[in-house]
């Protein structure tokens, strides 16, 4: 007798926390809506912005041609290849440059922060050199080493190798100078203090610099790619505007920011990956 | 079981020369003092007396202005694994876990890697964190903070072990169980330690021996017996009526630079 009010009431049960679930999803994905409509709607009102401003002929369609226009144009030019070849070649020389900037300046950055007066000798010739636009060298650059591929790494090598230089030194002072105690107390050569107590507290500071080089990289490349190139979507991006290929020219300019994001996304995701830098922090 | 000696230790840290004005500063003067092997000698002093100087010298990451300190009889050379210091602001490497901090340690100190592991965590179990092995610094409490840094130092099972206020961040009750704790391992292991402490109390409860530091400059002003030291495991010392004797006179010694016994801070 007291069997099927158990079995009533226990599935009453269920079916309350069924109702209950279902309340719960939808109440979740209308979060999960919320959310994306709060981070695509700003790039969607922009594309639109875009598309109708030529089309109700507010700006000269022929300067500005509709989003439209220019995605057309960007697919086209991806499936014959002409814009991933050349941004095959840009991010090569990035990458190169990048990693070359990043070799060169951490050991030379924990080397000249290692002794105070050192530092201090070369501090405002750092300052100086950091003060000097890259940009500036890009005709010296040119003379010297002329327009192949050597004259453009050379230029990110650069212009990447100062923002990592300074953070490293600045990243090397910042340590805790309790924790390198705790590590002379512990015995470690001066060699392990470096290598196992500085440099792992210097990597957040370090990693924030190679993500301003990233920045400097992408701004001197495509200025170098300008001048003289024979690929790279900066050359791509002059070769178009010559031609007045315009929404030819307008792809190329997504694809530069598209690469930018992309490449700044996966920074950080090795970053955190590596467990350089936390979500936590950063945010 | 290692002894050690101070002969008329002084420690001045010169002026700055680009602040004008600054003299240099005496931090110790004239301070000698003999800690036995196998001792557990309590140092309580004020704030800024020197207490923090005195072990870094005992460590050997600094050395004497004058004088000179002897371990086993040799000076002073520099740090050495067989000393360990758990320090006032507890050091961490904040990118590693509790447990890679006690294996830091335990590398440091040349022990092989298969026996690292099970060590730290004995350890890191014995100041009750064995449920944070994996949290970073930046993830954990003060107190707890604290415990790593002095399982990291326990951990190599020094012959010297220099604890710099190690308790200080601890709320009562784990502060007791780590005391007894600290007694338990001392009572196995006899080694010499040295344990600086504001807390009258933690001293007197801790050490066979006090020594009363002063200030301006640093000094030791009195070193007391503690005469019930060896009967802490069986009787609560606390209560003992010497216990509050012994107290009062060291609180009038330290006067006016202390709190009234009795009261924390
Ligand atoms: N590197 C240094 N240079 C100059 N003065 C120092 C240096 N280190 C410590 N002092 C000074 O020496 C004095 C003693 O410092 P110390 O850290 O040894 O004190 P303490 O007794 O440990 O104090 P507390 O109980 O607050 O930790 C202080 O006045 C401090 O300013
Ligand atoms: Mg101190």
């Amino acid at each position: 007798m007291s069997s099927p009010a158990q079995t009533f009431t226990a599935s009453s049960r269920s079916v309350q926390a069924q109702a209950r679930d279902a309340g719960a999803m939808a109440r979740r994905s209308v979060q999960i809506t919320a959310q994306l409509l709060k981070y695509t709607l700003a790039p969607a009102l922009f594309v639109l912005t875009w598309e109708m401003l030529p089309r109700l002929g507010i700006v000269n369609p022929v300067f500005f041609p509709p989003f439209s226009r220019v995605a057309q144009a960007g697919w086209h030019l991806t499936v014959t290849g002409v814009l991933p070849r050349n941004a095959c070649a840009s991010i090569m020389r990035a990458v190169t440059g990048l990693c070359l900037a990043t070799v060169i300046a951490v050991p030379l950055g924990m080397l000249i922060s290692a002794s105070r007066t050192v530092s201090d000798m070369l501090s405002p010739l750092l300052e100086a050199f950091r003060n000097t636009a890259p940009l500036a060298l890009l005709p010296v650059i040119t003379l010297v080493l002329g327009i192949g591929e050597v004259s453009k790494v050379t230029m990110v090598v650069y212009a990447a190798f100062w923002p990592i230089l300074l953070n490293t030194i600045s990243g090397v002072r910042g340590v805790d100078p309790v924790i390198i105690k705790a590590g002379r107390a512990m015995g470690l050569s001066p060699a392990n203090l470096l290598l196992r107590i500085t440099l792992p507290a210097t990597l957040p500071t370090i990693f924030t610099g190679v993500r301003l080089a990233l920045a400097a990289t992408f701004l001197v490349l495509i200025a170098a790619e300008m001048v003289g190139a024979r690929a790279g979507l900066g050359y791509y991006l002059n070769v178009a505007q010559a031609n007045f290929q315009i929404p030819e020219m307008y792809a190329g300019i997504l694809a530069l920011s598209g690469l930018g994001l992309l490449s700044n996304g996966l920074l950080f995701w090795a970053g955190v990956r590596l467990r350089i830098v936390q979500w936590r922090n950063v945010k | 079981m290692s002894d050690i000696v101070f002969q008329s230790v002084c420690k001045i840290f010169p002026a700055v020369p680009a602040r004008k004005g600054e003299r240099d500063y005496t931090v110790l003067h004239d301070v000698s003092l003999n800690i036995r092997a196998g001792e557990f000698m309590c140092l309580v002093g004020p704030s800024g007396c020197g207490k923090s100087t005195l072990l870094d010298l005992m460590a050997g990451l600094d050395f004497p202005t004058d004088g000179t300190i002897l371990i086993d009889g040799e000076p002073i050379k520099g740090p050495a694994a067989s000393r360990s210091v758990v320090f006032q602001q507890y050091a961490l490497m904040p990118w590693l876990s509790a447990l890679q901090n006690v294996e830091f340690a335990l590398e440091a100190a040349g022990v092989p890697r298969n026996r690292r592991r099970e060590r730290a965590l004995a350890y890191l179990r014995l100041v009750g964190l064995s449920d944070f092995a994996h949290r970073r610094p930046d993830q954990l409490s003060g107190g707890m903070k604290q415990r790593v840094a002095i399982a990291r130092s326990l951990s190599v099972e020094p012959r010297v072990l220099l604890m710099d206020e190690p308790f200080g961040a601890l709320d009562a009750q784990t502060r007791e169980g780590l005391q007894d704790e600290l007694l338990r391992l001392w009572h196995q292991s006899r080694q010499t330690i040295v344990f600086i402490t504001h807390d009258i109390d933690e001293a007197l409860y801790l050490g066979q021996r006090v020594a009363i530091m002063t200030r301006n400059p640093g000094h030791i002003a009195e070193i007391i017996d503690v005469p019930f030291s060896a009967r802490r495991m069986e009787t609560n010392v606390r209560r003992l009526p010497e216990f509050s004797a012994l107290r009062h006179q060291i609180w009038r010694k330290l006067k006016p630079d202390a709190l009234p016994p009795g009261t924390y801070h």
